[in-house]
């Protein structure tokens, strides 16, 4: 299978001589990155997943037409894969720039002065650490930055039995500044939720939303609520754009290769379904949060991202990479913690 | 062990394995070029090179270890017995603290600006002696018999200590090497010496040390003194030669551009004055970029210059390695070696009885029918001739027809009948009997089939394909590190096909693998050029322009009069009048972008010449041939400032060059370097 993929490449990249399809490029760049950094897909880690050129192959392969399956194939050069390094990389950068800079700007801590360390030291000790589910990893994020923080709270964790006043008294303890991390954001309906519930405590901290990796639809609503809350500061580590992500309706300035691939995902996704039609996670070809309406931001569209953590991959990115099905194999299954 | 894994992928191996290792891994086939010889003897040599030409892996063959390492292998050591007796010790400038030494300005108190060069000269002292004297240390406690007695070291703890006790009291250290009673407390003064350097670079001190401060060294004093010491304790034989490497010699330019002060040339300037000092008593051996050697050779702190064959001897590896006129050169006897070694170390079981290793991997060159194939589908086959109305029927309608069977004679059919109907009529009549394919037109045939497959391929908007172990040596331009990279690139698309648990060397792998691998090493060396230090970014352009310049050209030559026009040619006299085209052109050359050979061209008006092709790796990428034919392209210095307007590159107007110091072949060496002409 993969030898008969991979003259199925070499074909594209010499029929493109001129190279209009970049797919030269689009072949150098998935290699790359199989090489340096696919790998670290801990859902495919086990010896029952055959190694990424294979499962590329299969994936490729099954779309049926050869049309189709160049689309697929150079749709795969848009993965954005967040490696374990690189993870490491924004939990650094979200303290180093974004959190201090918050701290030093809301405090009016002059850095020039002799008593700069001290005052920011006084900050940190004033400052409660939060995330806003488990997925980001709030004792590493301590660690990496040596940040001695104590109580640490998780805000999907006390969802269940929230209650404000027992959270001022157990975890906020007097404190003034609250920092809200997560590690990825797709909508923002997790976020937000938290966000809500802290901008609402009586103490009226200020509060600091800091995600590592954020969509452009989390983007949009995190800007929105923090346009409203003076007390709200929003400072994400990396956006990503609408533009990097293939969505519903066409960008103007897309990149062709999502406009060549819409039509395509539309066609296969029945197949992401399977012969039994019972995926309950179905949310449309373009994945969550396709096809749902929010009590505050309306009727929402599929984020369509391609982005892939090591650890795992976001339910809103294409389905047609993670969803596993009887008629269907991904590229980078996803684990996930819910019923499909 | 697993042969799912790559052989190839480290490429700079020699560099960073053990000298057991090393002996496993490195080729001697270089060392069959009596040329290289002279690192091996007495004098000064400079060992130049491109990246990746193999300098690096020379130089440490002079390293104690690997000496030890070839007799405790029991391995012949692969040098003539004249060149296998010496001593060596080195610096390698990339890896040791001297790059530190544009991280902290030092002090104001002496001359002005000059300071970091006269530490970087002590720093560079302390370290070589040190060096050698750990040099001399590994061969007197080696385990291995033989070694000691071999190369006449005689090192008793009480000599060695007597020795230690005299040289620190010379003045060529001006009183640095105090409270030195024994050979051990020298070596760590020595060391001491060195940490201090790298704590007040890193910033750990506020300033050096007095004492240090006041007891520089002279370029290569104490160095020289130190051998002598040796001699005079009788503790290395006077016969036996003294080598001093210092390798990454072109990583003194990041420095000159670096540290407060420094002007360019600066640092080098400190190693010329090392070589200038002509001293029997010892060699350098200076491992080096062509692009790094500074036309004037002037040493630091004078107006002398070092000059070739007074001063010292130039190794040059990529003229030794290339293509000659008349011969293949020792390139393909050495990738086989390579590759061989490369396989054997991964536990791979090689083929007996193979004459060749690498045809046996890689396979032939494919014949043009071959690939052909590749590009044409026989039902369009027809469509890959060119017709013209004005031609009689019956020309059309037999190259139409030769089209669906054999594409490449057909191609190779039209561009004769075009030639041939400007000189005679009768030309239409004589198309049947296909004289192209005639024994008088052999040469006139196998000078076109590459033109004929770019149009053909062109024609049918596919790219050409490369494959066979000829296409993979004459890809890699005499250079090793190119060649690992293609065949690296190459295991990795075979690797993506198969998983394989046999130790069985694969046997011509698929034609299409190789494509797949060495379009992806053609594009990488092109993007890498981009990143290269001085003007990289301008070459890349460049170079895209004068492909696209000469591709167009052999695409449009339906004649197929010029089939050596993926080159082009500039006449000498031209360019002298044009030293800032002719700096630019040398420069391309000297970073690997283009290569230059001399010639004679067909008008001899135009007197002696040189032509310019891409680097070999290259022409994949921009599709065109690689194979070297008569008659490039006769370009103008009008056409090249065209090319290089539409790459938008901006040359300085230079003072026409001195001629060459004696000896030395302007072809190979630089006119003029970045930076140096602003001083």
């Amino acid at each position: 299978m993969n030898d008969e993929f991979r003259n199925l490449v070499a074909k594209w990249i010499n029929e493109d001589a001129s190279g209009t399809e970049n797919i030269a490029e689009a072949n150098y760049h998935i290699n790359y990155m199989d090489t340096h950094l696919y790998d670290e897909y801990i859902p495919t880690a086990g010896v029952q997943h055959p190694a990424f050129q294979t499962r590329l192959a299969k994936w490729v392969l099954a779309a049926g037409s050869e049309h189709d399956q160049k689309q697929l194939f150079k749709l795969a050069s848009k993965i954005f894969f967040v490696g374990e390094k690189e993870m490491t990389a924004l939990y650094y950068t979200a303290f180093s720039k974004h959190i201090l800079c918050w701290l030093a700007s809301s405090g009016a801590v002059d850095l020039l002065s002799n008593t700069a360390a001290d005052m920011m030291q006084a900050k940190l000790k004033n400052t409660l650490f939060t995330a806003v589910t488990d997925s980001l990893d709030i004792g590493k994020f301590l660690r990496l930055n040596n940040i001695q923080a104590d109580p640490r709270y998780i805000w999907k964790q006390g969802a269940s039995t929230w209650d404000g006043a027992q959270f001022e008294r157990d975890y906020l303890k007097g404190r003034t500044h609250v920092v809200l991390l997560e590690d990825f954001v797709g909508s923002g309906d997790q976020m937000l939720e938290a966000v809500i519930k802290c901008l609402q405590l009586p103490s009226q901290p200020l509060v600091l939303l800091c995600p590592l990796v954020i969509c452009w639809l989390g983007d949009k609503h995190a800007r929105e609520i923090a346009a409203a809350n003076p007390r709200m500061t929003y400072s994400p580590v990396l956006t990503i754009d609408k533009e990097a992500c293939l969505t519903e309706q066409p960008q103007a300035s897309e990149s062709h290769v999502f406009t060549h691939a819409r039509p395509v995902i539309a066609k296969l996704h029945p197949r992401l379904r399977g012969s039994t039609s019972d995926w309950q996670q179905d949310y449309g070809p373009h994945g969550f949060p396709g096809g749902r309406t929010h009590p505050i931001f309306g009727k929402l569209t599929g984020i369509g991202g391609l982005t892939v953590k090591y650890d795992n991959c976001p339910d809103n990115t294409l389905p047609i990479l993670h969803r596993k099905s009887d008629l269907w194999e991904p590229l980078f299954f996803r684990q996930s913690r819910l019923p499909e | 062990m697993t042969f799912n894994s790559n052989p190839f992928v480290e490429l700079y191996m020699t560099e960073s394995i053990s000298a057991a290792k090393f002996v496993k891994l490195f080729s001697p086939a270089l060392l069959s070029e009596t040329d290289t010889h002279a690192l091996f003897q007495s004098g000064n040599v400079i060992l130049s090179g491109l990246q990746g030409s193999g300098k690096t892996a020379l130089l440490n063959l002079l390293r104690p270890e690997v000496l030890i390492a070839y007799r405790e292998a029991g391995v012949s050591w692969p040098l003539p017995p004249h060149c296998s007796k010496f001593i060596s010790a080195g610096i390698n400038l990339s890896k040791s603290s001297a790059m530190d030494f544009g991280e902290r300005p030092f002090d104001s108190s002496s001359v002005a600006g000059r300071n970091h060069l006269m530490y970087f000269t002590d720093f560079l002292n302390y370290w070589i002696v040190e060096d050698l004297l750990n040099s001399l240390e590994i061969i007197n406690t080696t385990h291995i018999p033989n070694v000691k007695d071999f190369l006449g070291i005689d090192g008793t703890t009480e000599r060695l200590d007597e020795f230690a006790r005299h040289l620190s009291r010379l003045p060529c250290w001006h009183g640095g090497l105090s409270d030195v009673d024994t050979f051990s407390s020298l070596r760590r003064s020595l060391v001491a010496r060195i940490y201090v350097y790298k704590d007040y670079l890193n910033y750990n001190i506020d300033e050096l040390p007095r004492e240090l401060r006041e007891s520089k060294t002279s370029a290569g004093d104490p160095i020289s003194y130190t051998v002598e010491a040796l001699r005079k304790f009788e503790i290395i034989p006077t016969e036996l030669p003294v080598l001093i490497r210092i390798d990454q010699f072109e990583d003194l330019m990041g420095l000159e551009a670096h540290a407060q002060g420094a002007r360019a040339g600066d640092f080098r300037k400190v190693i010329f004055k090392m070589l200038g000092r002509r001293d029997q008593r010892l060699s350098y051996r200076i491992g080096a970029r062509p692009y790094s050697l500074i036309p004037d050779m002037k040493m630091s702190g004078t107006e002398a210059s070092i000059e070739e064959l007074r001063n010292f001897k130039t190794v040059d590896i990529d003229g030794i390695l290339q293509r000659r006129e008349h011969s293949i050169g020792p390139f393909p006897q050495f990738a086989e070696d390579v590759v061989r070694r490369r396989l054997e170390d991964a536990g791979y079981v090689l083929p007996q009885r193979v004459k060749s290793l690498l045809k046996y991997i890689f396979g032939p060159k494919p014949t043009p029918e071959e690939r052909v194939n590749r590009y044409v589908r026989s039902a369009s086959a027809a469509s890959v001739i060119s017709i013209e109305h004005s031609w009689p029927t019956e020309v059309t309608r037999f190259l139409s027809e030769l089209a669906t069977v054999e594409p490449i004679s057909a191609k190779l059919g039209e561009a004769w009948y075009r030639q041939e109907s400007q000189r005679s009529s009768d030309a239409g009549a004589l198309i049947a009997d296909r004289p192209w394919e005639g024994p008088s037109k052999r040469w006139w045939k196998k000078e076109r089939v590459d033109h004929a497959l770019l149009q053909i391929a062109a024609t049918r908007h596919q790219k050409m394909t490369w494959s066979g172990a000829s296409d993979l040596i004459a890809l890699s331009g005499g250079n090793i590190l190119v060649f690992l990279n293609v065949c690296q690139l190459i295991w990795a698309e075979y690797l993506r096909r198969i998983y394989s648990n046999s130790a069985e060397v694969p046997h011509q792998i698929d034609s299409i693998v190789q494509d797949m691998g060495i379009q992806e090493a053609s594009a990488y060396w092109y993007r890498k050029m981009q990143a290269d230090a001085y003007g990289g970014d301008e070459r890349y352009r460049f170079v895209s322009t004068v492909a696209d310049q000469l591709r167009s050209r052999m695409r449009e030559d339906k004649n197929m009069s010029y089939p050596g026009a993926n080159g082009f040619s500039l006449s000498e006299r031209d360019l002298d009048k044009r030293p800032d085209i002719s700096h630019f052109l040398d420069n391309c050359f000297q970073y690997g972008a283009l290569s230059v050979q001399r010639h004679t061209p067909k008008t001899k008006s135009r007197g002696q010449s040189k032509k310019w092709y891409l680097f070999p790796i290259l022409s994949p990428y921009f599709q065109l041939p690689v194979v070297k034919t008569k008659e490039p392209f006769y370009a103008t210095v009008a056409i090249i400032e065209t090319w290089l307007q539409k790459s938008d590159v901006t040359i300085r107007a230079i003072a026409k060059p001195s001629a060459p110091k004696k000896g030395r072949d302007s072809l190979g060496t630089q006119l003029i370097f970045p930076g140096l002409g602003e001083e």
